[in-house]
């Protein structure tokens, strides 16, 4: 079995290796690459420490106000879909009423415009 | 895309697609899910209140603004609560939280590359002054320095990295997702994951590489 790698192998370890997740053989396979080429080793600590820089980022906290923003928002929202709701029953004229207001409209523009 | 999947010798590699989940977490997040169908009021305060952070961290760090980052939080959070009855809850509540979060990100970041708003570096370096003000400050003057002039590398770093790797490398290296996460949240294959998020890292070495060499103040 060939236990050297190329570089180009060796490099593709790198992400592996990062995470943590290298099984046993590719760590041990690793390791050599890397105590052979001074070069590719100094990239892989650079690749190291670009990653251990990302992780101690400190973190962003949302502002106090947040929070209750979204939470005015939701209940605006429902309130909004309720009201809408709601609305329509409060405005809605019933059929009873509209049907004969038209045929009077009619009647009415009917003898307005047939009048002598 | 076969050129775009890189072939890791991982352990993970065999690990099955679905999310393990932890079962002790999951619990408490299915009592908060039943809760939440119930339309309880508390339920969702609760949910905002627990997410909130994580969801802000991860807008700024996609668009470089805390307050299209506010913004894009506050929105984010609406269409949780409107969307709440599709959830299948075949993943964890908080991947599909940051599914969400993503899709939310990318496209308010297509609306202001339309409306010519694109990430300046002036614009980058105003956000950054706003980002190191609003984190909290280490003690001791040589300590503050440090730790904001690499908080300073690091957001721009990220800052000039493309939108994919960007969220690649937020939901990785600074969430902590795991690889499972990750696969639901962006859609894509274990393996395309991996390899751009490894193109991601090696551009982001270059970068802090050339931004060290700007300052010239690393390692003195």
């Amino acid at each position: 079995m060939r236990t050297e790698l190329s570089k180009a192998e060796v490099e593709r370890l790198f992400l592996a290796a990062a995470d943590d997740a290298l099984a046993e053989r590719d760590s041990v396979r690793l390791r050599a690459g890397l105590d052979e080429d001074a070069e590719l080793k100094g990239r892989f600590d650079k690749y190291q420490n670009a990653i251990a820089l990302l992780k101690k980022a400190p973190r962003e906290t949302a502002p106090a106000a947040l929070s209750s923003v979204i939470l005015r928002r939701v209940r605006r929202r429902r309130w909004g879909r309720n009201a809408q709701h709601t609305l329509v029953m409060d405005y809605r004229v019933p059929v009873e009423v509209i049907v004969p207001i038209l045929l009077g409209v009619m009647v009415a523009a009917f003898l307005f415009f047939a009048a002598p | 895309m076969s050129s775009d999947v890189l072939e890791l010798p991982t352990r993970e590699l065999a690990t099955v697609s679905s999310v393990p989940v932890d079962v002790s977490a999951e619990f408490p997040e299915r009592i908060l899910l039943a809760r939440l169908r119930r339309k309880e009021p508390a339920a969702f305060e609760q949910l905002v209140k627990t997410h909130k952070d994580r969801v802000f961290d991860f807008c700024v760090r996609m668009v470089s603004d805390r307050e299209e980052a506010f913004d894009l939080t506050q929105e984010i959070f609406v269409s949780i609560h409107l969307h709440l009855d599709k959830f299948r809850q075949d993943s964890k509540l908080s991947t599909w939280i940051f599914r969400i979060a993503k899709n939310h990100c990318l496209n308010r970041l297509k609306y202001l590359k339309r409306r010519g708003r694109g990430r300046s570096d002036d614009y980058a370096e105003a956000n950054e002054l706003a980002i190191n003000d609003s984190v909290g400050a280490p003690t001791g003057p040589d300590a503050l320095l440090e730790a904001s002039r690499e908080r300073a590398w690091v957001h721009r770093a990220i800052a000039e990295l493309d939108e994919d790797q960007r969220m690649l490398v937020a939901l990785r290296d600074i969430e902590g997702l795991s690889y499972e996460e990750i696969v639901e949240i962006t859609e894509l294959p274990e393996g395309t994951v991996k390899s751009r998020l490894h193109r991601a890292r090696e551009k982001l070495v270059g970068i802090l590489e050339r931004l060290e060499n700007q300052t010239g103040h690393r390692g003195e």
